[in-house]
């Protein structure tokens, strides 16, 4: 057990040109002995910088954002292919880009893409913001490499994901 | 008799009119009386919305039913409703463009997806 706080930072600026800019910061920690520390998961860094442009001509618009997950100071490991010798190996980054093209008044069809690269001791999953199931750090795990040492299947570390969504917006 | 905004009027041509005072530092605007000035911007105001309303409906992509438009004193502000951020910018650029040197005030509200599903 140990003690936990978290701050959180953020701005966004509207442009009257159609620009929309957006920033976070986070930055969690966790007190651990120091005897503890080679667990501590839970402390980290998260950065995250968004922007957003709307077309003069009123049907387009396009979002492009980069989110950043610090190295953590330690990593109770599970993983199958956990490195324990690559303790703050873990960053991630995941990077968006989303466009809406209006067809008419009210329909509206979207494409977005997401891509996280985990380091080789991260396992960051993509949010699914919504759009169709979220995915699951335990799925596609082969029956061979389930272990069970965690009570089910484990996860695999420095995965490369990626999602696509597209579809139509109909507002009334 | 003549009303009184006709006597001032009649005055402040007279006086504009007269050897060595046509250049008083007296603007024509500030001799009318504030009834037919408030008259004419409101007048004023009325073609503006209109415009812009029409603007807006002839827009094929601006979806403004839920936006509405009022010009006082020639500050033109949008009010209402949307839920698509494109909307939001399209109502802006279209009425600045329609009201030329006037203010454009936006307090439409904007209601994204998150807060429709959530």
């Amino acid at each position: 057990m140990g003690n936990e706080w978290a701050m959180k930072f953020g701005g966004q600026y509207h442009f009257d040109f159609g620009l929309t800019i957006s920033v976070l910061y986070e930055d969690m920690h966790r007190d651990l002995p120091a005897v503890m520390e080679f667990q501590n998961e839970r402390q980290r860094t998260g950065d995250w910088v968004s922007f957003d442009y709307v077309f003069p001509n009123g049907a387009d618009r396009i979002a492009a954002g980069w989110a950043h997950a610090g190295a953590s100071v330690g990593d109770p490991g599970g993983q199958h292919n956990f490195n324990p010798n690559g303790i703050g190996n873990n960053q991630a980054n995941m990077y968006t880009l989303a466009w809406w093209h209006k067809l008419d008044k009210q329909l509206t069809w979207y494409a977005d893409i997401a891509d996280t690269a985990n380091d080789g001791n991260a396992h960051y999953d993509i949010g699914a913001g919504g759009h169709g199931i979220k995915t699951d750090c335990h799925d596609a795990t082969h029956e061979l490499f389930i272990d069970y040492s965690s009570a089910g299947p484990t996860t695999w570390g420095g995965c490369h994901e990626l999602g696509v969504s597209t579809g139509l917006n109909f507002r009334f | 008799m003549g009303s009184l905004p006709a006597m001032a009027l009649g005055a402040a041509g007279l006086l504009a009119g007269a050897p060595g005072w046509g250049q008083l530092p007296v603007p024509h605007s500030e001799v009318r009386t504030p009834e037919v000035v408030v008259s004419a911007t409101r007048q004023n105001d009325a073609v503006v919305t209109a415009k812009v309303v029409q603007t807006m409906h002839d827009d094929p992509y601006l979806f403004a039913d839920h936006i509405t438009v009022v010009t006082e004193g020639g500050v033109v502000r949008l009010q209402g409703v949307v839920t698509d951020v494109t909307d939001l910018y399209r109502a802006m650029y279209l009425a600045r463009r329609i009201a030329g040197t006037r203010r454009v005030r936006n307090e439409i509200e904007l209601i994204t997806d998150v807060e429709c599903h959530d």
